[in-house]
């Protein structure tokens, strides 16, 4: 009777009924042979001739007996990621991950190698953070590269990156980060139970897993933050946050978020303070401006014409002599065709984006006025509408407000400048009643704190010597100069 | 998480809340009843009820993290404290359908001539009714934001009043032969400081009481001022005698105000003064919800709120087609509101020291 | 039911925005008032107004003529019915929002002026700062006016009463101040505008007391009134002198006016003190500015103002016997309780009033008149 060597039967088996497609290296030893079983497309094969193989063979040539995967693990095998491992059923998970399975026919551990090579795309500029000065390295879609980003800008001893498997098919890696002198305690633990808890089929980007991890699935704003570049990264990381990456994603997660952060960008921390505050100014400016210029429009041809001076009236009524649609109505049709143009040109083909952008500036600019079809100050509002949603740091914050703005137009068109505040009280409400992992969305403004207040928004915020209050961070300081 | 407020919420719920609608018919009863003095008769009112401001909150803070309600069944026993909770349920509801009919009137009256009063009440009351549904801390919030909007555009636009109005219609500040009108006065600006009884609904952490105490003991003196600076500024735009004829003296006050980009600055009223209107407004729609909640614990939040809702709409549309309703209104509120802001705190302050119940001040 | 709480809203939020927008009115769908005048004729009442031409870009220019506002008038018995029958000529809703000027004919002001001043103050379109000007023309003659740059009329009143104001040789009032006048059963004056040579031109000052027109006071006699009136009175005068004419900008520094009442009788001290800038000297002959010269023409100067002042007081007093110049609120605010007892309407042509005037007489800082 043959002698069944169970474990590795047990995996060879298990592994051909899976019926998946892999490679596999057989070793003849004393005892049987050594099963080398990899996916060739996830795996560096040079590394594995030059640091598996070749040992191995060379091992096995001084006709040695009774291998042990301990033994091969410490004293054969040149990889520097070698795992011991004794569950049967972990091994599919394993080659599927990327690793290296060595099966040894005398023994019920395997080993699993580390040599996993995904081709990925390199380090390249950020495309939605952008900024004048400052580096420009970002994150890309492979985890390891991430967080090597990350180690290589926080050589803090604390800093700790906990790593999880979500998505029952997918198993994709999601790695949180944070510092934990720093971090608040609560935001962790919320964190790791929530990604824990995710029981789905897969995860692709760090825009699905965020949908999990927000406390209401059906919340307009945003509560997390997405970060693209590494020095952001480790920003909010000195700050107190949490940093999410997720495998296959080149945008980290952050959180807690708040809606005045929403408008910090890196240029104001490495810039002038009296420069930065004057950006902050002007988005806070174009925040209003985008959410409210085709609603005062409305508000003031509608409802208040006496409003305005009586000159501007007369104006007014010229633009808009020829015009046949209420304005409300040609208010609502344009913000359609400005959607309608952000959508195409995001997903026009490079080479005809250009031609695309002169053509729609055209005929959407000049023919339309001469038609009579939008009065030029309708078109000067939306455009410029259009320019200032662009001028959110944070992209995340200028979807709602696509949104909101329609609302704001509503009951604009309903009731006047009234209806305008009667949104803005219904819009303000939902936002001071927003949690971001228990830190009011709306501070520092409600609840105010002067301190928090006034770094935000007057003083470059690297410089102040404490860390926000209302992230409640371990260690609340700073700098010591 | 406990609902509580800061000091600088209980500021502005207070600010706001006792503004929301007399900040634009003061001065027409100031002009009418006192004259150029009537200062005096504001400043003096709103000592009186600082005072009772403190009593609520000192109330509010020997008993940390509890209402009216929860700390009256301490105090009186429970089935007081049901009646007291019912008392108060009926007297925010009054109070807010007065204060939905005067908002949707002034609206009517001065910017939308033509629409339904019903239209605007029904819009109106599905964004109180959102906000209150929120709860005691959200609200504080939200006040937060409002509050500090208004405060700075009213600041900076009674200034420019003062710039441009014509001094002399102000002028003289006090006669002495007037005392007996002023302090006859009283009576009509009591109504004006309603509002401090809010402060019932909003529990206080108890960590320094003695400051917040004091912080809305200042603040109804604030409100005060306030009020001297709206009266005065009003009567210098619009003349005296003109004051008396308005009913809605500050709006028309503010539409005088010289200014190269808006032709009618109202429209700046129309935005920040009606978001703060509506903030005052929430806030009494609050109280009452609370205080329902309190009486009717099995349905849903969301029940209670819409339900109180239906009520302030319909006893609205009911009392729009009644004749000298808001009289009617203003009698009932001159009785209950002192009841309500002055009485009954004060009676309870009162019976929780003599029984021991009341902590000093941390 | 608070299962389907968001259907519930749902149904409820479109149906709100679907019963319509009551107040919605576009700009383009108005006739875009720019002027109304008011005139009586007999007991009959007309409203004419000036509507403002509205022409879409692109459009407009070429060929003369073609570019004047339209003008529609409504007759009636009373205000409602002559408005009314203005309304029925309408093509579009009138909006009196871009109404800036208020013309009144003499005719119509001679009846009671209060009733139109009421009405105005209700009627929520007009702009609080609309301009109210009294004149003798009649309206047909406001339709005759033109404009190199097509501005309305009612537009080019009030751009001329605005830069006289600003330049200090009027007295800026709102309606506002006219009802409260009325009200408190003060007098006041309203500006007078008329043609020259079809030109709008500043006329002078109509009075009224009791809310009727008294009298006129021509721009030429009006200096006085502007000196104890005005916010910022600014005029020019050519002074003589021992050595010849010289041309100075006098400026209003301050004005006080002190009440006294004793023994049942009012008396006011009026003390005005003036800027004097001397900025050009006549001819070519040399003569020097010295402190003497000066000074004599600061005397000169000072006559000249006494003389204009007093001669505004004794007209209020003597012939209209109207206290535009509102003495009476120096007096009121000084003896409140004394004021409120007499009828002051009486007592105003009595008063004693008294004036004082200080001329600080100085070379303008610009050019040394005196190098040779």
């Amino acid at each position: 009777m043959i002698k069944k060597r169970p474990k590795i039967e047990v995996i060879l088996k298990a592994i051909e009924e899976e019926g998946f497609p892999l490679s596999r290296r057989s070793l003849r030893c004393e005892g049987g042979s050594i099963e080398i079983l990899y996916v060739q497309q996830l795996t560096d094969r040079v590394s594995l001739a030059d640091f598996v193989i070749r040992p191995l063979c060379n091992y096995l040539a001084r006709g040695e007996r009774g291998l042990k995967a301990a033994e091969v693990a410490e004293n054969v095998l040149l990889a520097d990621d070698c795992a011991l491992q004794t569950d049967a059923d972990e091994a599919q998970s394993l080659i599927l991950d990327g690793r290296v399975v060595i099966l040894l026919p005398e023994d019920e551990q395997y080993i699993s190698v580390n040599l996993k090579k995904v081709e990925h795309r390199t380090i390249a500029d950020p495309m939605i953070e952008y900024t004048l000065r400052g580096p420009r390295d970002c994150f890309v879609e492979n985890l390891d590269t991430n967080l090597a980003l990350v180690r290589y800008r926080n050589k803090d001893a604390k800093l700790r990156i906990c790593q999880y498997k979500v998505g029952v098919r997918t198993k994709t890696s999601v790695a949180l980060i944070y510092i934990e002198d720093i971090a608040n305690d609560k935001v962790v633990e919320t964190m790791k139970k929530r990604i824990q808890a995710i029981d789905v089929d897969g995860i692709g980007e760090s825009g699905e897993l965020e949908v999990y991890l927000q406390s209401g699935r059906r919340n307009l704003f945003p509560q997390m933050g997405v970060v693209e570049r590494s020095d952001m990264a480790q920003h909010l990381l000195n700050e107190g946050k949490v940093l999410v990456l997720v495998d296959g994603s080149g945008m980290a997660l952050s959180a807690p978020k708040c809606f005045a952060e929403f408008f910090h960008s890196c240029d104001d921390r490495y810039d002038n303070m009296y420069f930065g505050l004057f950006m902050r100014i002007t988005r806070y400016a174009s925040f209003v401006l985008a959410l409210y210029a085709s609603s005062f429009y409305v508000g003031i041809a509608e409802f208040h014409t006496d409003a305005l001076p009586s000159r501007y009236v007369i104006s007014l009524a010229e633009m808009r002599a020829r015009v046949p649609f209420p304005p409300i109505v040609g208010a609502l049709m344009l913000e359609f065709i400005v959607e309608l143009l952000r959508e195409a040109l995001l997903r026009v083909p490079k080479q005809i984006g250009s031609a695309v952008g002169i053509v729609s500036a055209i005929v959407i600019g000049q023919a339309a006025i001469s038609a009579g079809i939008f009065s030029p100050l309708l078109l000067m509002l939306a455009s410029g509408a259009l320019l200032a949603s662009f001028v959110m740091p944070d992209f995340t914050l200028a979807n709602p407000m696509r949104i909101l703005k329609i609302f704001a137009l509503l009951s604009t068109g309903f009731l006047g400048f009234y209806g305008l505040v009667l949104f803005t009280c219904a819009m303000l409400i939902h936002l001071v009643s927003i949690e971001s992992f228990g830190v009011p969305y709306f501070s520092p403004l409600a609840p105010f704190n002067r301190y928090d207040f006034l770094r935000s928004f007057i003083f470059n915020i690297s410089l102040s010597p404490l860390r926000p209050k209302n992230l409640k961070d371990k260690d609340r300081t700073r700098t010591r100069t | 998480m406990k609902a509580s407020v800061t000091d600088r919420q209980v500021f502005f719920v207070l600010f706001l809340t006792l503004t929301a609608y007399t900040v634009i018919s003061i001065p027409k009863v100031i002009a009418q009843k006192t004259g150029s003095g009537g200062w005096t008769t504001i400043l003096f009112t709103s000592l009186v009820f600082a005072a009772f401001a403190w009593v609520i909150v000192r109330l509010n803070s020997a008993f940390p993290g509890k209402m009216l309600f929860d700390y009256s069944r301490r105090i009186v026993g429970k089935a007081a404290a049901y009646v007291l909770a019912a008392y108060f349920a009926l007297y925010f509801l009054l109070v807010a359908v007065h204060l939905n009919m005067q908002l949707t009137a002034v609206l009517r009256a001065e910017f939308y001539p033509k629409t339904p009063q019903w239209v605007m009440l029904v819009a109106t009351l599905l964004v109180i009714g959102s906000v209150a549904y929120r709860g005691v801390t959200n609200v504080g919030r939200f006040f937060e934001v409002i509050g500090s909007v208004f405060v700075l555009t009213a600041v900076a636009t009674h200034l420019i009043m003062f710039l441009q109005g014509q001094p002399n219609e102000v002028l003289p500040l006090f006669r002495a032969s007037q005392i007996p009108e002023y302090l006859l006065g009283t009576k009509d600006v009591v109504i004006a400081f309603l509002g401090i009884e809010l402060l019932t609904v909003f529990p206080l952490s108890g960590r320094k009481s003695g400051r917040t105490a004091a912080a809305a003991f200042l603040t109804v003196l604030f409100v005060g001022v306030f009020y001297v600076v709206v009266v005065e500024s009003c009567i210098m735009m619009l003349g005296m005698q003109s004051t008396k004829n308005y009913s809605y003296a500050l709006i028309e006050a503010i539409k005088q105000i010289d200014n190269p980009i808006l032709e009618r600055f109202d429209i700046l009223f129309l935005t920040v003064g009606f978001a703060a209107l509506v903030a005052g407004i929430c806030g009494v729609y609050l109280a009452l919800v609370e205080y329902a909640t309190r009486l009717f614990k099995k349905p849903p939040r969301i029940a209670v709120v819409a339900g109180a809702g239906a009520a302030i709409v319909a006893l609205s549309v009911a009392g729009q087609s009644m004749k000298n309703s808001t009289d009617l209104f203003e009698s009932a509120l001159l009785i209950a509101g002192p009841v309500s802001a002055l009485l009954i705190p004060g009676a309870l302050l009162l019976t929780a020291k003599v029984r021991g119940l009341v902590q000093k001040p941390r | 039911m608070f299962k389907n709480r968001g259907k519930l809203i749902l149904l409820l939020v479109p149906a709100l925005l679907l019963t319509g927008c009551w107040d919605s009115q576009d700009v383009s769908d108005l006739n875009l008032g720019a002027m109304v005048i008011l005139d009586r004729q007999g007991d009959e009442l007309s409203f004419t107004v000036e509507i403002a031409k509205i022409t879409p870009p692109g459009e407009g220019g070429g060929g003369g003529g073609g570019t004047k506002q339209t003008y529609l008038t409504g007759a009636g018995a009373n205000f409602a019915e002559a408005r009314d029958a203005l309304d029925m000529q309408m093509d579009k809703p009138l909006f009196l929002g871009t109404v800036r000027t208020l013309v009144i004919t003499e005719r119509a002001a001679a009846g009671d002026l209060a009733e139109y001043l009421f009405r105005l103050r209700e009627n929520q379109e007009y702009r609080q700062k609309v301009n109210i000007t009294i004149t003798a023309e009649e309206p047909e003659a406001f339709e005759g006016f033109e404009n190199e740059s097509d501005e309305p009329a009612g537009y080019v009143i009030d751009d001329t009463i605005q830069t006289a104001t600003e330049l200090g040789h009027t007295c800026a009032v709102t309606t506002e101040k006219y009802v409260n006048d009325i009200l408190a059963g003060r007098g006041f004056v309203v500006q007078n505008i008329g043609f020259d040579d079809k030109q709008i031109k500043l006329n002078g000052y109509s009075v009224f007391r009791d809310a009727k027109l008294v009298g006129f006071i021509p721009i030429e006699e009006s200096r006085g009134l502007t000196y104890i009136s005005g916010r910022r009175p600014v005029w020019v005068y050519r002074l003589p002198g021992a050595g010849g004419f010289v041309t100075a900008e006098v400026e209003l520094a301050s004005r006080d006016v002190k009440p006294s009442y004793r023994d049942g009788k009012v008396k006011f001290e009026v003390k005005l003190a003036f800027r004097a800038t001397i900025q050009y000297k006549s001819g070519t002959s040399l003569f020097p500015l010295n402190e003497k010269n000066i000074k004599e023409y600061s005397d000169s100067l000072r006559r000249v103002l006494k003389s204009e002042v007093d001669a505004a007081i004794q007209l209020s007093q003597r012939q209209f016997r109207s206290d535009y110049m509102s003495f009476g609120e120096a007096l009121r605010i000084a003896y409140p309780d004394e004021f409120e007892k007499m009828d002051w309407a009486a007592e105003y042509p009595k008063a004693e009033i008294e004036t004082e005037m200080s001329v600080d007489c100085a070379v303008s800082d610009k050019l040394d008149i005196e190098a040779s």
